[in-house]
């Protein structure tokens, strides 16, 4: 495992441990500073939970409203169309 | 870095696409390759999350073969082998036998290493990984112990009892045949017992046994448990992200993590435009729109840097395009129409989807306003 570290530099580590907390939505605000990888971890943990949260709670409304859409409508059709596919 | 190529395919299909003019087609397809990414991703969400393998955490004990006893050479390189194979012994019952029968040793010894057990009470592997470590440190404790009182003879028999004993998990009966001190070892079994179940609430922190022949300040300590830390939360995410648990090296798995949150974020916002589209007669809004306009702007310009959006961006003609005069309003309702759509959802979501929505919104009025003026007309 350390020969493998030493191949993948503790630079590029760091730069994808900054990379990934400018993905995560709370340190943009913020300065850059906690740079601390397990607070980073955490905060990714609870940023995919929420993630995930929020693409079934869409996706539970997107079919929800698709239900109750008027059915015979091109743009039904269109939208179902892309949702098929 | 190839491990980054899923995402850079998307890229190449973006650019594909747009050699296309703004056509409908365009967008369809560039949608069919996002929903096949995303498809790819719910595919491998499907697998059940495995959890850890409970004993992972024993992985960053088998290297410890660095063991500093006054014992002899040769005997420091059998209990070497014997406590490589303690670490293997992989039920749970076994290792609490293990650490009953060498819990008396790790008792009399005391400080072994001056250094905490480690606890982290936060699920059973812990606690039986926590019982290792004291069977490491007990065993050659034990061997401390028994250096005055016995011969070499007796320990060499007591070692390959013990060895045997775990395996087979007949512990009193071996040791009794061959151990002297027998009175000592119910007591402290006992404790070894009593303390196990202190284990399991958990405590908040984490201690970290101190290894044979590492040192033991607090620098190193300190360090240590903030690796321990950062290895857990990393397993953690493993399990979260589908398809991570294969990898292994930290930087190929960051890698799939941060790959994995972007698609995420990419699906967040694919979604909320289909919401949109669906939807497009919200609430009488009394919104701003130029207010909004630029907020969607900036945040879709920080967007576009961070997160690599799926649509082509364009920033041209946000202003409502005049159809007419009913249409008109309904262009506009399109764009912040998320924003009170995820007004519940964090905040980030919102303001991604509604660059997102800008954009989108860019294209459809291109193409779809001919087959969209008498659905929307309709919508009213």
């Amino acid at each position: 495992m350390s020969s493998r570290r030493s191949r993948i530099t503790e630079e590029e580590i760091n730069e994808l441990i900054s990379k990934l907390q400018s993905i995560l939505p709370e340190s943009r605000r913020r300065g850059t500073s906690r740079a601390s990888a397990s607070k980073l971890l955490k905060e990714t943990c609870n940023y995919i939970k929420s993630l995930h949260r929020e693409v079934d709670d869409l996706s539970d409304r997107l079919s929800d409203l698709l239900a109750t859409m008027d059915t015979n409508s091109a743009h039904a059709e269109i939208v179902r169309s892309l949702l098929r596919s | 870095m190839a491990s980054l190529l899923p995402f850079s395919n998307l890229h190449i299909s973006q650019s594909q696409a747009c050699h296309f003019n703004t056509h409908y087609m365009t967008s369809h397809l560039f949608l069919l390759s996002l929903l096949g990414y995303f498809s790819l991703y719910e595919r491998m969400a499907a697998f059940s999350y495995q959890h850890h393998h409970p004993l992972l955490l024993d992985s960053p004990f088998l290297p410890n073969s660095a063991i500093k006893l006054p014992p002899t050479p040769h005997q420091v390189g059998e209990m070497t082998n014997v406590s490589a194979g303690f670490l293997y012994c992989n039920t749970p019952e076994a290792i609490r036998e293990a650490s009953a029968t060498e819990a008396r040793a790790f008792q009399s010894s005391g400080s072994l290493d001056g250094a905490i057990i480690l606890h982290s009470g936060e699920t059973q592997m812990d606690c039986s990984s926590s019982v290792l470590v004291e069977t490491h440190g007990g065993d050659s404790g034990e061997r401390a112990t028994t250096l005055q009182g016995s011969t070499e003879k007796k320990r060499k028999s007591r070692h390959g009892a013990s060895l045997s004993s775990f395996r087979s998990k007949d512990t009193k009966e071996s040791k009794s045949r061959k151990h002297k001190s027998k009175e000592g070892e119910k007591p402290k079994a006992d404790e070894v017992k009593e303390r196990k179940p202190c284990d399991d609430p958990p405590t908040g922190y984490i201690h970290v046994r101190a290894r044979r022949g590492q040192a033991t300040d607090s620098h190193s300590l300190a360090e240590r448990v903030r690796r321990e830390k950062i290895s857990q939360r990393m397993k953690l995410l493993q399990s979260l992200v589908p398809g991570c648990d294969k990898i292994s090296g930290k930087a190929l798995i960051f890698d799939e993590i941060i790959n994995y949150v972007l698609s995420l974020q990419n699906q967040v916002e694919f979604l909320s435009m289909k919401l949109a589209f669906l939807s497009p007669t919200m609430h009488d809004l009394g919104v701003d729109l130029n207010g909004h306009m630029d907020q969607q702007q900036r945040i879709g310009s920080m967007a576009r840097d961070s997160v690599p959006t799926p649509f082509v961006p364009q920033r041209n003609h946000i202003q409502p395009v005049a159809f007419g005069g009913d249409i008109t309003k309904d262009y506009p309702m399109m764009d912040p129409s998320p924003f009170l759509l995820h007004q519940q959802g964090p905040q980030a979501f919102s303001q991604d989807n509604s660059s997102v929505l800008m954009q989108v919104g860019d294209q459809r009025q291109g193409f779809l306003n001919p087959m969209m003026f008498n659905n929307m007309c309709s919508f009213q």
